[in-house]
Formats: C-alpha cells, sequence, structure tokens
C-alpha cells in the first residue's frame, strides 16, 4: 500500500512535470516578438528591388538599408515622442531629429508604423481576415482599397511581425511587393542597436552652424541626403506612406 | 586732457549762434509741423540724449548675446511684437533698442566672409578676432589640432571678472557647451568637442563640457597665485555632455533612449556637486522653481538633453524648463549677492536656430523673449552702475521685401499700400514679407511650434502657391530660393545696444572684439 502511494505521488510528479514542461515549451515558442528581420521590397514597374532590415526591442526600432548603408533608427521616449536619428554606417555618423510632438498623422510619430512597419490609421481601418490560427495567436491580413490600389498588409500577430505586403492597382497588377525573407540575421538586435549608439551624432538643429565638417557640409551642400539613399524609401512622402501602410481615409 | 580755450570759445560761439538761428528758424516752422506727433517725440528723444552720461565705470556688466540676431531680425520682431500688443507694429521698439547708445558690428572672423558664433564670442569675449570654429583660442590655432591648442589660449572677460573677485554667471537656451557660451570658459581647437566621445581617439585636449565643471581649478592652475571661486550660475541645456553613455543616468525628461554622451563613464554633474557640495544641482523647473537666490551661492541648471525648447514650444517639454526671462532674473537675484560686483552672460541660442530651420515664427518669438529678458534685467539693476550690452553674433539670410503696408502682418502675405488683396508676382503667385535666400524652403506645418520639425522633411525650395495657407502660423516656414538643408548665417553687420556706465563709448561701426574692451573699461579688469 505504501508503495502503491509513493509510486502514484511519483507518477502525478511526473505528469506535472510533464505538463509544465510542455506549458514552458510552448510559452517559449509563444514568447516575445521577433526581433531581427530582413524583406525584400520589389517595386515591378520600376524594375527595383531593396532590402530592409528591421532591428528591434521594445522602445527602440531601427530600419537599415544596407544598399545605402543608411539606418532610420526610431526611439519611443516616456513621453510617447518618436525620436529618429538617422546614421550613416559608412561614415560612422548620425543626424538627430527633434521628437516630434504636434505633427499627428506625420511620419516620425505613428510607433506602429515604425515597429510593425505598419502605421496605426492602416490597422485601424482596414478590414481583417484571420488566414492562420495557432496556439500562439493568428495570421491576420488586413486589407483596403484606396485611391483604385489595394494594399494589403499580412501580419503573424504571435511574433509581432509584418510577413507580407502587396500593392495592386485596380486591374490586379503587382505596383508593390514586401517578402519576409528571414528572422534570423548574422547581427541580432542587440549588437546591432549597441554599434549604433557608439557612432558621433549631430543635432540636426546644429547642421548649419558648422561648414567644416566635411560630412556635415555635404549635408548643406547637397540638400536632404536622405535623397540620396534607396529609392524606393525616398520617393515622395505620398508614395512612402503609402509604402509603409500609413495612408489614411 | 588739454583744451584749446581759443577754439572752445570759437566753438562754443558758433554753437550759440546756430542754436539762436535755430531757435528762429523753429518759431518759423508752421505749428501743424512741430506739433506733429512724429516731430515732437524726435525732439523730446534728442533733449533726452543731451543730458549725457559721462560715468564710464560700472560694477556689473550684463552681456546679451542674440544668436543669429541680424538687424532685420530685431526689425522683424519689433513689429510682430507690436502687432501682438494690438500695434500697427512698425512704431515699436524692442526693449534694448530703447537703450541710448548703440553701434554698427562687423563680424567676420580672421579666415571667414561670413562667421560662426565661435569665433565671434571669442571675439567678444576676449579682445580679438580668431578663425572660425574655435573657442577661446587666437588665429595661430589650427583647427582640430589639439597639440596647436597650447600657447594659443586667450583669457576671456568672464575669468578676468573672476580674478577680480566679481561674481560670474552664464545662460543660454542653446547647450551650455555650445560655441557661444563656451567662448566665455573654454578653450577648444573645435567648437564641436563638446564631449569626449566627440573628440579624437588619444587626444590630450580636455573636452568643454569637462572644462566648465573644472573651470575653478583650470584658472587657477593657468595664473599662478590666483584663487578663484567658480562660476556662481550656469543655465542652460546640453546635459547630455556631462552625463556617461548609460541608460542608468537618464534623466527624468530624456528623449533618447540613452541620454548621456561621455565614454569615459563620468558623470560631470555629479562631480560638479562634489565639488561645490553647497551648490544646488537642478534639471528641471520644479528644481529651477526651489532655488532661493537669497540663500543659494551657486547653481549648475542642465534643463534639457540638447538645446533648451524654443520659447513657442517650451510648454511641451517633458519635464519642464524656465523662460530666459527667469533665468535671468534668477541669476541676476544670485549675483548680485556679491557685493563688489557681477558679470553675465545671456545668450538666446536658438533664434539662430529658428532661422537655420527657416521658421521666422521660431527666430522671432524667441527675439521677443530675449527682449523680456533685458527688460527684466533693466528693471532688476541700478541703470548708474550696470552696464548692459544687447548684441548678435551675426546675421542670417532673412529678408523682409516687397511693398506690404504699414501694420501688413510681418508674418502675412504683402498686401500693398491701398489693397486688400495679396500682392502676386511676375508668377502670378502671392508672396510673404519674410523670406530666406537659401535653405529648406517654403511648409506649412500648422501650428507645430518645434521649428525643427521642418528638418523630417525634403527641401521644398523655389516659389510655391501659398494662396490657401494661413502664413501667419507657428508653423509656416518661409519660402527660400537656394536649396540646402540647412539657412545659413549672414555676413552683413548686426547691431549693438548699450546702456550704464561706459555705454557712451558703443558708437559708430566697430569690429567685434571691440565688445571686450567695452567691457573690460566699465570693469577694469585689466588695469586697477
Amino acid at each position: 500500500m505504501k508503495n502503491k502511494i509513493v509510486l502514484s505521488l511519483i507518477l502525478t510528479f511526473l505528469l506535472l512535470c510533464t505538463i509544465a514542461s510542455k506549458g514552458l515549451a510552448e510559452e517559449s515558442q509563444c514568447s516575445g516578438a521577433v526581433t531581427v528581420a530582413s524583406y525584400k521590397i520589389y517595386q515591378p514597374r520600376l524594375d527595383k528591388t531593396e532590402i530592409l532590415e528591421l532591428y528591434r526591442n521594445k522602445n527602440t526600432v531601427a530600419h537599415y538599408y544596407p544598399k545605402n548603408q543608411i539606418t532610420e533608427l526610431y526611439e519611443l521616449n516616456k513621453a510617447g515622442q518618436v525620436k529618429l536619428t538617422k546614421y550613416f554606417n559608412d561614415h560612422k555618423r548620425g543626424i538627430e531629429y527633434q521628437p516630434n510632438d504636434k505633427l499627428n498623422n506625420i511620419r516620425n510619430l505613428d510607433w506602429a508604423q515604425k515597429y510593425k512597419l505598419m502605421g496605426k490609421n492602416f490597422l485601424d481601418n482596414a478590414s481583417q481576415q484571420i488566414k492562420q490560427t495557432n496556439d500562439c495567436g493568428d495570421v491576420i491580413a488586413y486589407s483596403i482599397t484606396q485611391d483604385h490600389n489595394t494594399f494589403v498588409a499580412t501580419i503573424d500577430t504571435a511574433k509581432d511581425i509584418l510577413t507580407a505586403f502587396e500593392i495592386t492597382d485596380e486591374k490586379g497588377n503587382l505596383l508593390e511587393k514586401w517578402e519576409l525573407q528571414s528572422t534570423e540575421l548574422a547581427t541580432d538586435s542587440s549588437v546591432f542597436l549597441s554599434q549604433l549608439n557608439t557612432y558621433q551624432t549631430t543635432d540636426y538643429a546644429d547642421i548649419g552652424d558648422d561648414h567644416t565638417d566635411p560630412f556635415l557640409t555635404k549635408m548643406v551642400n547637397l540638400g536632404f541626403i536622405e535623397k540620396s539613399s534607396s529609392g524606393f524609401y525616398h520617393m515622395d512622402d505620398k508614395q512612402q506612406l503609402h509604402a509603409v501602410g500609413e495612408h489614411s481615409h | 586732457m588739454k583744451i584749446n580755450v581759443a577754439k572752445y570759445v570759437a566753438w562754443t560761439g558758433l554753437a550759440v549762434a546756430i542754436s539762436s538761428a535755430s531757435s528762429a528758424l523753429a518759431n518759423s516752422l508752421p505749428e501743424h509741423q512741430t506739433s506733429n506727433a512724429w516731430y515732437t517725440s524726435a525732439n523730446e528723444l534728442l533733449m533726452q540724449k543731451l543730458d549725457v552720461n559721462n560715468s564710464f565705470k560700472a560694477k556689473n556688466v550684463i552681456l546679451f548675446v542674440g544668436d543669429g540676431m541680424g538687424i532685420s531680425t530685431l526689425t522683424a520682431a519689433r513689429i510682430l511684437e507690436g502687432q501682438q500688443q494690438d500695434m500697427m507694429g512698425e512704431e515699436n521698439l524692442l526693449s534694448f533698442e530703447t537703450f541710448p547708445y548703440s553701434a554698427l558690428v562687423k563680424t567676420y572672423n580672421v579666415d571667414a566672409q561670413t562667421p560662426d558664433s565661435a569665433g565671434t564670442m571669442t571675439a567678444m569675449m576676449s579682445g580679438l578676432k580668431t578663425d572660425v570654429g574655435v573657442i577661446g583660442v587666437d588665429e595661430d590655432i589650427v583647427r582640430g589640432d589639439c597639440a596647436s591648442v597650447a600657447g594659443n589660449e586667450v583669457t576671456s572677460a568672464l575669468e578676468l571678472a573672476e580674478i577680480k573677485g566679481l561674481s560670474t554667471g552664464i545662460i543660454s537656451t542653446a547647450r551650455i557647451t555650445h560655441a557661444t557660451p563656451a567662448a566665455t570658459y573654454a578653450k577648444s581647437a573645435d567648437r564641436n568637442w563638446e564631449d569626449i566621445s566627440d573628440m579624437p581617439e588619444g587626444t590630450t585636449c580636455t573636452d568643454i563640457a569637462d572644462q566648465l565643471v573644472n573651470f575653478e581649478a583650470n584658472l587657477e592652475a593657468r595664473f599662478t597665485g590666483v584663487d578663484v571661486d567658480g562660476i556662481e550660475v550656469v543655465f542652460g541645456g546640453g546635459r547630455r555632455h556631462f552625463l556617461p553613455r548609460d541608460e542608468a543616468f537618464n534623466s527624468a525628461d530624456a528623449v533618447s533612449s540613452v541620454e548621456g554622451d561621455r565614454t569615459d563613464n563620468r558623470d560631470l554633474t555629479a562631480e560638479w556637486q562634489t565639488t561645490y557640495p553647497q551648490g544646488s544641482y537642478v534639471m528641471d523647473q520644479t528644481g529651477f522653481d526651489a532655488i532661493d537666490p537669497a540663500s543659494t551661492e551657486r547653481v549648475f541648471g542642465l534643463f534639457n538633453e540638447s538645446h533648451m525648447q524654443y520659447e513657442a514650444d517650451r510648454a511641451n517639454d517633458i519635464a519642464g524648463e524656465p523662460s530666459l526671462t527667469e533665468m535671468t532674473s534668477k541669476a541676476i537675484d544670485i549675483l548680485d549677492n556679491n557685493e563688489k560686483g557681477f558679470f553675465l552672460m545671456v545668450e538666446s541660442g536658438r533664434i539662430d536656430h529658428g532661422h537655420h530651420a527657416g521658421s521666422a515664427y521660431g527666430a522671432l518669438t524667441d527675439t521677443i523673449e530675449l527682449s523680456n529678458a533685458v527688460r527684466a534685467a533693466m528693471e532688476m539693476t541700478n541703470p548708474e552702475e550696470t552696464l548692459i550690452i544687447v548684441t548678435a553674433d551675426h546675421g542670417h539670410v532673412f529678408t523682409i521685401a516687397g511693398y506690404p503696408k504699414r501694420g501688413n502682418p510681418i508674418l502675412g502675405k504683402v498686401v500693398n499700400v491701398g489693397s486688400e488683396e495679396p500682392a502676386t508676382a511676375a508668377d502670378g503667385l502671392a508672396y510673404t514679407t519674410l523670406g530666406y535666400t537659401n535653405g529648406l524652403g517654403m511648409m506649412d506645418l500648422g501650428d507645430e511650434t518645434d521649428a525643427d520639425a521642418s528638418y523630417a522633411f525634403a527641401p521644398n525650395t523655389g516659389r510655391k502657391d501659398i494662396t490657401q495657407i494661413d502664413t501667419t502660423t507657428s508653423g509656416y516656414h518661409q519660402e527660400a530660393l537656394v536649396p540646402l538643408g540647412s539657412e545659413t548665417h549672414s555676413g552683413e553687420d548686426i547691431s549693438l545696444h548699450a546702456m550704464g556706465p561706459g555705454a557712451q563709448l558703443a558708437q559708430g561701426n566697430i569690429e567685434q572684439n571691440m565688445v571686450f574692451h567695452l567691457i573690460d573699461q566699465a570693469l577694469n579688469l585689466t588695469s586697477n
């Protein structure tokens, strides 16, 4: 009898351990958002392909464009402001922008646009269709048709990551396509973000004061240096906003 | 001074004759002319000026510097201030424009036709012109070459005031390590060496923030036998240059995830507190308000991670920060505890930034706040013992153009005399009175009050259709011709305004380094 009780206790313990273990494993599979991701962005009409690498933690997001060696770092501060620093990786230099606190619906304020790559306005107003369900969350397609174009963004809610994005015209012709290529990159998020923090930065407000620094002189002489960076990301604002799902009704 | 009596009598006689003749002529002027308000007010001012100030020595000197506050900025700011007070505007005067003495100032640096703040402020503080981009050193410096600093350092009026036993203070709405305030206390081969992370690897030079915190020891080391007590009042922005690059040191209103920039793991605010245990370090409006000037011996206030806010945007600061007027008043209240007197430098640093961003509204509202700060200083000091100088370091490519009618909103579109509709140019489009020769160009950012918001957008230079845009809003940025990432300084003369003992020496068209000599003369800094 005593042995049976002991055996029963052992079995119960093992069962509980198994359940707990399974629970932990599932929790592990579901734990947290993706911190790095790589996208291929294709614009067939321009026959242009760009790569965007995304690095993020809770309050910091970096959009890195390898082709042009430019990184846009967004920081969400305690006051809910989004602060942009634009890094020129080849130069190991950065330009700091003031956090914007009043420019509602204008870029640099919408944290979702930086973190998820899809603006809050888009996500709030798009029709939703669950494409897939698993233990950790859903894969949801968000869709909006505006100005004869249809925008469809697919988001894996478990990983809090955009997995695909397409813009098509009224005839169904593809205008732009984003593909999630990888969520594992050579550099992890913390290393990449820490590296940026070592680069020398200059307040944009100070650029006009100093015409002897070759880097800053280039900024002044060439105007907005952003124009020389990736083609897709630096078209006019309207197209850019569409490209990142920030269009509004 | 020898007086040639014969000449004196001859001139006096001539003067009396002219005076009599003038009086006779005045009596023959029509009454509608002599009773005209323009006529009488000018005549009254002339009578006031005849009451000449013959006092040359001052107990205190306050130097106000409007960074980038060129003459067109003064004109536009006085009109804006007047119109904000329901006047037509043009007849208004900023507080310091009522000063009895003024001069035009040539601003060029030794190696630059159009100057920067580092070279110009070094000239004003040390009595000699130097190169663009360097702080507290003469023209023999090689910019960016640490080794060339030794032997080329110059001594500033603030340092001389310290040695003389006066209390000293510096205030800036820019970073306190920025070029203008730095030229009062630092020696640097590059204005950008604000903290150690900005300097070349392996440098033996000391960064600007370090020089501020260790000002007292550094000055005593340079002058054998000198015992000074350090700068009593420091108010400004630029906390990042005093804190280690470590999130654990973030302040309550940090806007970056890691606020500090220092790579030597030093917390200079803590070091300052250790050096001056009786001093108060403050970083927000609450801390500032808690300072009791009567009992405070010294204070170190760093109110922002980088530059302080534009006056128009100050309410949006996370932790709150004082205005330039509040800082000036508090500083005078503390500094005047010293019976020997004081020297105070006050910089309105963001007039310059407003212009760089192409925002006349930002630049002009900060100019008006500078005027308020000067007014506070005038009210708090005795004009018989305090020399107040208000000047700029350089101008901007900022113009007041077209033929707008009297009282036309200075931020508005040009409406010609006799018309109610905006005038149009040869391209058929309306245009504003204010504009820039270069910069980012027109932007309509609505009620945005942070002038720097324009930097988030690509340049939009050239002529634009502004028919439907309200150009008087805080978020409107004026048109510009030449596309640049940031609007530039100008090379034209700026003005200097002075009142108090020694102010009468401010006249004519002077080199900028003359400012130091005006201060020196008034305070006897280099002579007994």
